[in-house]
């Protein structure tokens, strides 16, 4: 009589074991997936940023002279006829492809919602002598929207796209820089921003608060108020 | 009654299991590899964009330096070219400040190491073709040019050749400072004085008019010639004194003859450029110029060989616009020393890989109706018509009407071209070199077909000049297209994956 003996199951230990390993090395396998992608956006996004903030700095080079600048003192301010000078077909940007794949330039010749914007804060170089020098102080604060469908270049009658005014988001805030007091600062938690009297660059963090008033950028529309838009402050020493 | 004893057999795995598993086995290895293969593709793409961003940073924040650094005295000479479709632009002017030497010795065959400054220099921007472009039925280490169709030279560099080897044809941008300095070396007359006194080779690719002096590069002998031959004397110019120099002469005309012989093969319509004997000898780059309209080569009109004559006519075409020094000439100024500058050619060959296009368009400051600064270029809402005149197409009308004239345009090809056509829109005083002469290669023979000009497609060439009085423009807008290139993993044939496009736009002020 021949009794043969079935072989024996794994048992659930050894299973859960098999599987622990397997899930680790897919694990291990799935962080590799995001970290050229991060990579490669904060290339895209420190590229942009730099080459927005020198192209700006060019723009306003080009379009403001000294005597615009008289009544700006040494504390920071926005720079002023920002509108008027640098109309926001001028300051909105589309960077890489469009959706068509065709590449297409910053900035933005077409009406495309664009991706990215800027806005500009100056003061006069501290230190200088009076009527002698002329140097400025410019800060360019580089602005980014968060995702695809958000309304980063409303006009007036919140038509998207249309670049003909300056931006505002969903509530109908340009997106001009703002000015945020000491005592503001706890809605700002991550936001990057100026300091006015200093011309410091601060970052807004829990328990380390700018310790004096600072321009930022508010957020875009419908989003969570500490995502601001700044991607990259261009700073930069102009003589007029 | 003996036991029999019975080993219990250990149940083993049947056929079909083994085929189930070995079938799920399979699956799962390929899927793993799939992922891999994507993984390591995405990988090595984020790497090309991230090489090309670092790049583009480079490459606008060099040229955005030199700009920062023109001098009016001088000139700017913006031309554009169009191959194919992309918009290949030119760009020089005349820099001042301090420009070092960081290409080593000057010449091969010297053991020079001196290091070399000037306080001024002659810079351009725009393509090579890949020297180290190796063709499997062509000569090593020459650049091809092929007639693909009547009427249009085919720039391999864009790889509508041979794509199997696109990654060795793809044209790079390119930077060229041809370095000014003050004096001949009174000791040997193949040297010039740096600022700093010391004497270092004289650049070789300018020809003397009085007479070509031979002289030995790795043993052959060229008809080279310097221009500080037969001269000596200054021994140190102010950055002041030498731009003041420059400024006298006033940027006339030299004939920049670079040696680099193009030669043409009638048997299969094509030019080779051999570089072996190139620019300033051990640059990386040629300098060609592709034009893309009344292109046509005849057999008869093609060179059969390179005898060493006139035939530089690629080399003639890129620096015949872009004239920097006027011929030597016999002469002192007041403290005796000669009254010439001399220069040394210096090339920081390549700044970015597989560029595509490359722009750069001009605005005068002021804006159109909705206020945007208006650019004006190739593309732009500026064009020539075939009066030579730029008219607006942008937002609403031009606002301010200023003179069509402006950018002052040297010359232009609109549809097809001629030489008397190109000297006839000539606009600058003081260059009467841009007379049309048969003897000169712009467009003539040998590359010619009766009156038609070859290898010539300009859209225009704008230039500002000292001696144009021109006003000259507020800022520069330079675009450029990078073509992220990646061979995919395993194939050694050049199979290409994903190759975005990558423009990159940045404007640059002119100092005022």
């Amino acid at each position: 009589m021949t009794n043969t003996q079935s072989s024996r199951a794994f048992t659930l230990t050894e299973t859960i074991i098999a599987v622990l390993v397997f899930g680790i090395g897919l694990i291990m396998l799935a962080t590799v997936f995001p970290v050229a992608g991060n990579w490669a956006r904060q290339s895209n996004e420190e590229t942009a940023g730099q080459m927005i903030g020198q192209t700006a700095i060019a723009a306003i080079q080009t379009r403001f002279k000294g005597s615009d600048f008289s009544s700006v003192g040494t504390t920071v301010v926005a720079l002023p006829f920002t509108t008027q000078q640098l109309p926001w077909r001028t300051r909105g940007y589309q960077y890489g492809s469009l959706s068509s794949g065709t590449p297409w330039p910053v900035p933005s010749t077409i009406n495309v919602p664009p991706m990215y914007s800027w806005v500009a804060l100056i003061r006069r170089q501290p230190g200088q002598i009076p009527g002698q020098d002329n140097r400025f102080d410019l800060y360019v604060l580089v602005c980014k929207k968060g995702q695809l469908d958000q309304t980063f270049g409303n006009d007036a009658a919140g038509l998207e796209g249309r670049l003909n005014s300056d931006p505002k988001n969903a509530s109908g805030n340009h997106y001009l820089p703002r000015l945020a007091t000491t005592n503001s600062f706890g809605t700002l938690n991550g936001v990057r921003c100026v300091g006015v009297s200093s011309g410091r660059i601060w970052r807004v963090l829990p328990g380390s608060q700018p310790s004096e008033d600072c321009w930022y950028v508010p957020a875009p529309d419908n989003s969570d108020s500490t995502a601001s838009p700044v991607l990259y402050i261009y700073q930069a020493t102009v003589a007029f | 009654m003996g036991m029999r004893k019975t080993t219990p057999a250990r149940g083993g795995f049947s056929l079909v299991e083994l085929l189930v598993a070995v079938a799920i086995l399979v699956i799962v290895i390929l899927s793993i590899a799939q992922i891999f293969r994507t993984v390591g593709r995405s990988v090595r793409t984020s790497n090309a964009v991230i090489e090309v961003d670092a790049n583009a940073r480079a490459v606008m924040r060099q040229i955005a330096n030199d700009v920062s650094r023109i001098d009016r005295q001088g000139f700017l000479a913006i031309r554009s070219n169009q191959v194919m479709s992309t918009v290949r632009s030119q760009v020089s002017f005349i820099a001042h400040g301090t420009h070092g030497n960081r290409t080593g010795p000057l010449d091969q065959t010297s053991a020079s190491t001196a290091e070399l400054q000037s306080y001024a220099a002659h810079i351009y921007y725009g393509f090579l073709i890949n020297p180290e472009d190796i063709r499997s039925n062509g000569p090593v280490r020459e650049t091809q040019l092929v007639q693909s169709s009547p009427g249009r030279l085919t720039d391999r560099s864009l790889g509508q050749v041979d794509n199997s080897r696109q990654e060795q044809n793809i044209a790079y941008l390119g930077r060229h400072a041809f370095l000014l300095v003050p004096g001949n070396s009174a000791a040997n007359i193949n040297q010039v004085m740096t600022p700093s006194g010391v004497a270092v080779p004289a650049h070789r690719d300018i020809a003397l008019t009085a007479g070509n002096i031979p002289v030995r590069t790795g043993g052959v002998t060229e008809p080279d010639a310097h221009p500080s031959a037969g001269r000596t004397g200054v021994a140190s110019l102010t950055p002041s004194q030498l731009m003041a120099r420059l400024r006298l002469q006033k940027y006339e005309p030299v004939r920049i003859d670079a040696h680099v012989p193009v030669y043409g093969n009638a048997a299969s319509n094509s030019i080779y450029a051999d570089r072996r004997v190139g620019l300033a000898g051990k640059t990386t780059g040629l300098f060609v110029s592709v034009g893309s309209g009344g292109n046509s080569f005849s057999s008869a009109g093609m060179m059969p060989q390179y005898d060493g004559s006139d035939y530089w006519c690629e080399a003639r075409l890129f620096c015949y616009p872009f004239r920097t020094l006027r011929e030597p000439r016999e002469g002192t100024d007041i403290n005796g020393a000669p009254d010439y500058v001399n220069g040394i050619n210096r090339m920081t060959s390549i700044l970015a890989k597989y560029c595509w296009e490359f722009r750069v368009d001009w605005t005068d400051g002021q804006t159109d109706n909705t206020g945007n600064l208006r650019w004006i270029g190739n593309g732009s809402n500026f064009s020539l018509d075939s009066l030579n005149n730029w008219n607006y197409s942008g937002n609403g009308s031009d606002p301010n009407n200023q003179p069509r004239v402006w950018p002052p345009v040297d010359f232009a090809t609109i549809n097809t071209s001629s030489e008397n056509a190109m000297a006839a829109r000539s606009v600058l005083p003081g260059i009467s070199d841009l007379t049309p002469s048969a003897s000169r290669a712009l467009g003539g023979a040998p590359f010619s077909s009766g009156s038609t000009p070859l290898i010539l497609g300009d859209n225009y060439t704008a230039i500002w000049s000292f001696d144009s009085r021109q006003p000259w423009p507020k800022a520069l807008r330079v675009r450029m297209t990078l073509r992220v290139v990646g061979l995919e993993m395993g194939t050694g044939t050049g199979q290409f994956y994903n190759l975005p496009t990558r423009t990159y736009s940045q404007v640059i002020w002119l100092p005022q």
